[in-house]
């Protein structure tokens, strides 16, 4: 988008423009602002009728209550190396895969890609515990291995997310850079990597979210609540008889505000999309 | 990572302390329970006596969430690596045991001169006493109360309830506290909560009080079809239906399992357990007590309790963790946490429970030892969960309750039977 | 794989073919192998496993026993997996289609250079992110039939037109619109994923064939349908495959939103059903069942999505 000088209807265009983003933002945003303000209500106020926008008294003691009562430390560093992990293992993992199956012909590429597609299509409640013996035998036992080893040998979900992308991508500059004497795999990682900015980069926000955001692995796989990651360390708010509301969501808060700083961050690689979108063809 | 060796010695350390006599060596004995991070601290510093009392068994507690607690453990059963000791409830007992997942206390009790059954509330044990066997030692014991909310109660100017309360009396109250002050048609606050979501909690008691049962004796037929229950689920779901006192699931939903801590709710029948969430709460007054009774009064007895895992290479050390966890020592602990009832009579009989908010705890007592114990079965939570199918149509209005509890007691029957409805040829 | 997909490259001489051929099997293979190896030891294991022990009663804790084709049966005489079979066909048909295109919308909307942009998108994520309780619980007030945000704007739109509103609907307590209530909620979270992935898809047209377009005097529909589309259509197929594969699993909305399928069941999806069997009931055989039923029939509606695709997916 070039910036032009305003005439009175671009101005109003762009008023206009920023009115529906607007409308749509408050739909979408509205549930978090009532999770973001009952992390700050008494617990009689979290369900006080009509409901209250805004907490009557701020009650930043909430958060303070969690930082007392969990090792939030060690969850948070848990949950950065668990995290990490993850995200550098299934780019590395899936972009290798993904770029074999979208340009490269070898021998069983089709059951391959066919098997990736079937993986997704079993719900993990069927293999949790055939997965659990698994690892158990593996002496993986109150360990953080279940939930980042399995990452390094890529995941369905992005192998068949970039291999889709990389079809994207002009076949020439593979055939050329062939001709010029590059290998598939320096090819990868020169020029289809660098192309791919926007597509590595949704898929490390959704591993990185999926990771941090998980619930079951954690809590099946760890017994020590000093090892336990962040979002799985905070769910021991919720117990069986019902949950103290305002602690749950100033924990949710906790838990969600770094995915939503990455997913800023990360949104630079999409404008870099645009700039490196003038290499191609 | 870098504890990789440290376990491997550890292993090493198991490996050789197999096989020799548990109090000359070390012994690591695996305990599971769910519940908040700063109740399994507590228990961590608690043990730390046992520890000491034990030399030679060391302890180590596996945090476990209420949310994933069952199917961790059941997940660990199926690997064969459940751990030696864990919390059990009533509602898995009978499954477990019969699929030989628990250990048999009852000879480890026979050979402890310092243990007797008979010094725990006699319905919990029965709980955990089925099949020749004794498959958990009791730890707390549960009952429900009446919590109302005092404030609502002012304002309607009704006497709160007391003693020797029936259920005419509840009707009479719920529909005063039932109150739509700006007559807009929907009420502010509701008298009383009437639900179908828990056999335990809400509407078993209702059947027992009228003279009816849920199950027969050996728990192999449902009694839900007989005139007694019939009437008195008739009764119950007139609440929401008839009398309009009790909000109906999509209302109740709204508080999202909380309704009487919002303090909307005049009248809620809780948990014993519930006293510790009541303790937070800031804008109202308010008090407990005990159920309203109708032919007689009943109220349904509960229990949490600690098993042995059958395939537990420590079984004796295991046994002397669960005896911890029944002494006097813990229970004590157990009843000033607030959190249930010990199971300990003693403890539960003593000022260490009785004293402290709200007054009036006696009245569990007194509940508890005319009370009865829920008819748990093998496949109880199938069970359940046909009749809570049924009794939702009803609340739904969508089917009579005749019809609804006959094609309930017909489901229940086919489960017990062994042959669930349908599903087996 | 379409055929034009095979790697044959014209211009390079006979000589080299055999060598280029060798060289990709070689690359091919050492760079999927990691994955291939995690797919034998993590999933194939697990999976086949589950297929197998569908023919067998077993309920995870004690020896599972032979009984063939029984749980199959069963499958055909359960009214519950039928109501269940039904709810989810009933979700994916009302969520995919709606949450695509709308997905796909979005992102052309936000995927422009205006001031502030990021701050809509990462506004528009928030849903994804946003915790499962906290959404199910707003979510119900919405649909409150006394005193919820959308009865009140249809009596609301009624008056302004003069008409007479009409009876509050319970949407969470209604079996008729307990399901369309859960699908326009999960529509509603999942928009902003889909739209991060077309964003994405809709950042690598490169801009060069729009100015091609233009040239040729295309208007804004004629570059969205003869430019956009095919040059994201890779992608609009692999949104499209994993919103289908992922609905035909509905369990997360159900079990916080939707307690035990209520009401009335009208919610019951396969997965749920699965579920209950696996672990409350401890029927891991019927469950495992369940479980190859249900991929049968995403296995099969993907089969028809991979050879309906080469009529409209482009690939370069």
């Amino acid at each position: 988008m070039s910036t032009r000088r305003l005439s009175p209807r671009a101005v109003s265009a762009a008023a206009l423009q920023y009115l529906l983003l607007g409308l749509l933002a408050f739909l979408m945003v509205f549930p978090f602002l009532w999770m973001a303000s009952t992390s700050l209500k008494s617990f009689g106020e979290a369900f006080a009728y009509p409901p209250t926008l805004l907490p009557r008294a701020w009650r930043w003691s909430n958060y303070g209550e969690i930082f007392n009562a969990m090792p939030m430390t060690r969850f948070l560093l848990n949950s950065c190396k668990i995290t990490g992990l993850t995200v550098l293992g299934m780019l590395l993992s899936c972009s290798m895969a993904a770029f074999a199956l979208a340009r490269l012909e070898f021998p069983g590429k089709r059951l391959l890609f066919a098997s990736t597609l079937a993986t997704l299509m079993v719900p993990y409640q069927v293999t949790l515990i055939p997965v659990f013996i698994l690892f158990q035998y593996l002496g993986w036992k109150d360990t953080h291995y279940p939930l980042w080893v399995p990452a390094f040998f890529g995941g369905a979900f992005g192998v068949f997310l970039l291999r889709q992308f990389f079809i994207g991508v002009p076949k020439d500059l593979y055939e050329a850079a062939l001709v010029d004497g590059s290998t598939p795999g320096g090819i990868l990682f020169r020029i289809y990597l660098p192309l791919a900015k926007p597509a590595l980069t949704t898929l490390g926000v959704f591993t990185f979210m999926a990771s941090w955001n998980d619930l079951l692995n954690p809590l099946i796989y760890i017994d020590t609540l000093e090892k336990m990651p962040l979002t799985a360390g905070l769910s021991f708010l919720q117990t069986q008889y019902g949950s103290d509301w305002p602690l749950m969501m100033a924990g949710a808060m906790i838990s969600i505000l770094p995915i939503l700083a990455i997913f800023f961050v990360a949104q630079r690689a999409f404008i870099q999309g645009i700039a490196t979108a003038g290499l191609k063809g | 990572m870098s504890r990789h060796p440290l376990l491997l010695l550890l292993f090493v350390l198991l490996l050789s302390a197999c096989g020799e006599s548990t109090s000359t060596s070390e012994t690591t004995l695996r305990y599971s329970r769910w519940g908040l991070p700063e109740e399994i601290e507590a228990e961590r510093e608690l043990l730390k006596q046992f520890e000491a009392a034990n030399p030679g068994i060391r302890v180590i507690v596996e945090y476990s969430s209420w949310s994933e607690y069952w199917n961790k453990l059941q997940a660990q059963m199926a690997a064969g690596s459940a751990p030696d000791v864990f919390l059990m409830g009533g509602t898995y007992v009978h499954d477990y045991a019969e699929r030989g997942q628990l250990e048999n206390l009852n000879a480890l009790a026979a050979a402890d001169e310092s243990f007797s059954l008979d010094d725990y509330f006699a319905r919990t044990n029965e709980v955990y006493t089925f099949d020749d066997g004794l498959w958990a030692l009791p730890r707390d014991c549960n009952t429900l109360a009446v919590y109302y909310n005092k404030a609502i109660f002012d304002e309607a100017g009704v006497p709160y309830p007391e003693e020797g309360w029936t259920w005419d009396d509840l009707v009479e109250k719920a529909r005063a506290t039932t109150i739509d002050r700006d007559n807009d048609g929907r009420n502010e606050t509701w008298g009383f909560l009437a639900s179908f979501e828990s056999l335990e909690v809400n509407w078993g008691t209702w059947v027992w009080q009228n003279g009816g049962a849920i199950l027969n004796d050996d728990r192999t037929k449902c009694l839900l079809d007989q005139p007694e229950a019939v009437e008195a689920l008739r009764f119950y779901t007139g609440l929401v239906l008839d009398e309009k006192v009790s909000p109906d699931t999509a209302e109740a939903s709204r508080f999202g399992s909380n309704m009487f801590l919002t303090g909307t709710l005049a009248m809620s029948m809780e948990g014993s357990w519930r006293l510790r969430a009541a303790s937070r709460i800031e804008d109202f007054e308010w008090g407990i007590a005990p159920l309203p009774r109708h032919k007689q009064a009943v109220a349904p007895v509960n229990g949490l309790g600690n098993s042995i895992y059958a395939k537990s290479k420590n079984k004796e050390a295991a046994w002397r963790l669960v005896r911890f966890l029944a002494s006097e020592t813990y229970q004590a602990n157990l009843a000033k946490s607030g959190t249930s009832i010990p199971a300990l009579k003693s403890v539960a009989e003593s000022d260490v429970y009785l004293d402290g908010n709200p007054p009036g705890k006696e009245l569990f007592l007194r509940q508890i030892d005319s009370g009865r114990t829920l008819p748990f079965t093998t496949g109880f939570a199938k069970w359940e969960d046909a009749i809570r199918g049924q009794l939702e149509l009803v609340w739904l209005g969508r089917k009579d309750i005749d019809t609804a509890l006959r094609d309930a007691t017909v489901q229940v029957d086919a489960i017990l039977a062994g042959n669930a409805a349908g599903e087996k040829q | 794989m379409p055929a034009h997909q095979a790697v044959a490259p014209q211009p390079v001489p006979g000589r080299r073919r055999g060598s280029l051929a060798r060289t990709e099997r070689f690359w091919g293979l050492l760079l999927s192998s990691p994955y291939i190896l995690g797919l034998l030891f993590f999933a194939a294991g697990p999976i086949l496993f589950s297929w197998i022990i569908g023919f067998f009663e077993w309920d995870s804790l004690t020896p599972p026993r032979f009984v063939a084709l029984a749980n199959w049966q069963r499958l055909f005489t359960d009214p519950l997996f039928h109501k269940a079979l039904f709810n989810t066909l009933y979700f994916v048909l009302g969520s995919v289609p709606p949450g695509v295109l709308l997905s796909l919308l979005l992102a052309m909307a936000v995927n422009r250079g205006i001031k502030g942009i990021t701050i809509f998108r990462t506004i528009y994520f928030t849903p994804v992110v946003t915790s499962v309780v906290a959404v199910a619980l707003v979510w119900t007030w919405i649909y409150d039939t006394n005193v919820g945000i959308l009865n009140l704007l249809i009596e609301r739109t009624f008056k302004l037109f003069g008409a007479r509103p009409p009876e509050p609907i319970a949407w969470l307590n209604d079996p008729r619109f307990a399901m369309p209530a859960i699908i326009a909620m999960s529509i509603w979270k999942g928009l902003g994923y889909n739209m991060v992935i077309f964003l994405a898809a809709l950042q690598d047209v490169p801009t060069q064939l729009y100015e091609a377009a233009e040239l040729d005097g295309a208007g804004r529909l004629g570059k969205f349908r003869h430019v956009t589309l095919p040059m994201i259509s890779p992608v609009t197929f692999f949104v499209l495959a994993v919103s289908l594969i992922g609905a035909f699993q509905v369990f997360d909305q159900i079990y916080i939103m939707a307690k035990d399928g209520r009401p009335a069941n009208s919610t019951l999806t396969i997965v749920y059903h699965l579920y209950n069997h696996a672990f409350r009931y401890l029927e891991m055989g019927y469950a495992s069942t369940i479980g190859a039923a249900l991929f049968l029939m995403i296995f099969a509606v993907t089969l028809f999505q991979l050879w309906a695709q080469k009529r409209w997916v482009h690939y370069q």
